[in-house]
C-alpha cells in the first residue's frame, strides 16, 4: 500500500484449517479489515489477533483463490488460512 | 485434451469411508465403454500406524470444500491432458474413516496400460499437492495428531 488510495473498512470471515485449528481454537471468526491491502498486510493483521499463528506455515486464499504475499486485495468476503495439505 | 470422459467434481467428496461397492460398479462401467484396454485402480486405506502416542484408530478428514472441488477438477484436467482417457472416477473421504477403510479411490480407464498408470499417478500426486484436505489421525478420545504428507 502506498497510503494514497482511498480505503474502506469491511467485515470478512476468516477461516482456519488443519493444524491451525489447534492454535486458534476456532474454525472461523469475523474481523474488520482496511482494504485495499496487500496479502502480507492482511496476514500481519490476522497474526496480531491470533498470536498462536506466529510459528505456523500457511497460504492465504481470498474468496477461494490462493494468493501470493504481494498480491493486492481490493475486496473480500472470506479469507482462508491453508496450511500444507494432507489429503490422500 | 484428447479425452472424452465426463468428470463430476461435485461427486468426489464422500462422507465416511469410500464404499468398496463402488469398485465393481466402476469396473462394470469401464468394461461397458468397449474401448478400455487397461484399467488402473488405486485405493488408499487408512493405516493403523503405531506411533509414540499409540495406534492410529482412524483419520478425520476436513476440507475447504469449494476449493477442494475446484482443485480436483484442475488436477484431473491437468493429469488427463494429452492422454486418451476413456473413463475416470475419483472419490475422497470427508469425516471419519476407521483404520482399514478406503479414503481415496482413483480409477482410470485408457486404451493402453502406460497411460492408465501415468494418469492415475498424476492424479494421486496432484491431490496430495493441490487439494485443500486435512487429515487428523485419531489415536484415542483424547489424543490425535495432524497427518503430514510425505
Amino acid at each position: 500500500m502506498t497510503g494514497r488510495e482511498a480505503t474502506m473498512s469491511i467485515t470478512v470471515e476468516v477461516r482456519y484449517f488443519g493444524p491451525l485449528l489447534d492454535e486458534t481454537g476456532v474454525a472461523h471468526e469475523t474481523i474488520e479489515l482496511e482494504l485495499p491491502a496487500r496479502v502480507h498486510e492482511i496476514d500481519s493483521r490476522i497474526r496480531t489477533l491470533r498470536t498462536g499463528l506466529a510459528a505456523c506455515t500457511y497460504r492465504l486464499a481470498v474468496d477461494e483463490s490462493l494468493k501470493e504475499a504481494d498480491d493486492l486485495v481490493t475486496e473480500a468476503r472470506e479469507i482462508a488460512l491453508l496450511p500444507p495439505f494432507s489429503g490422500g | 485434451m484428447k479425452s472424452g470422459f465426463a468428470f463430476h467434481a461435485d461427486a468426489v467428496l464422500t462422507e465416511g469411508p469410500v464404499d468398496p461397492g463402488v469398485v465393481p460398479a466402476v469396473v462394470r462401467r469401464f468394461a461397458g465403454t468397449g474401448g478400455a484396454g487397461a484399467d488402473v485402480l488405486f485405493m488408499g486405506h487408512v493405516r493403523a500406524d503405531v506411533t509414540e502416542a499409540g495406534t492410529v484408530r482412524g483419520i478425520e478428514y476436513t476440507a475447504h470444500e469449494p476449493m477442494a472441488r475446484a482443485a480436483f477438477a484442475a488436477v484431473v484436467r491437468d493429469a488427463a491432458a494429452g492422454a486418451e482417457v476413456i473413463d475416470l472416477e475419483v472419490r475422497h473421504s470427508l469425516g471419519y474413516v476407521p483404520a482399514g477403510g478406503i479414503s481415496l479411490l482413483i480409477a482410470v480407464a485408457t486404451a493402453h496400460r502406460d497411460e492408465a498408470y501415468r494418469v492415475s499417478r498424476a492424479i494421486l500426486e496432484g491431490i496430495k499437492r493441490d487439494v485443500p484436505i486435512y487429515g487428523r489421525e485419531i489415536i484415542d478420545e483424547e489424543t490425535s495428531r495432524w497427518k503430514v504428507n510425505r
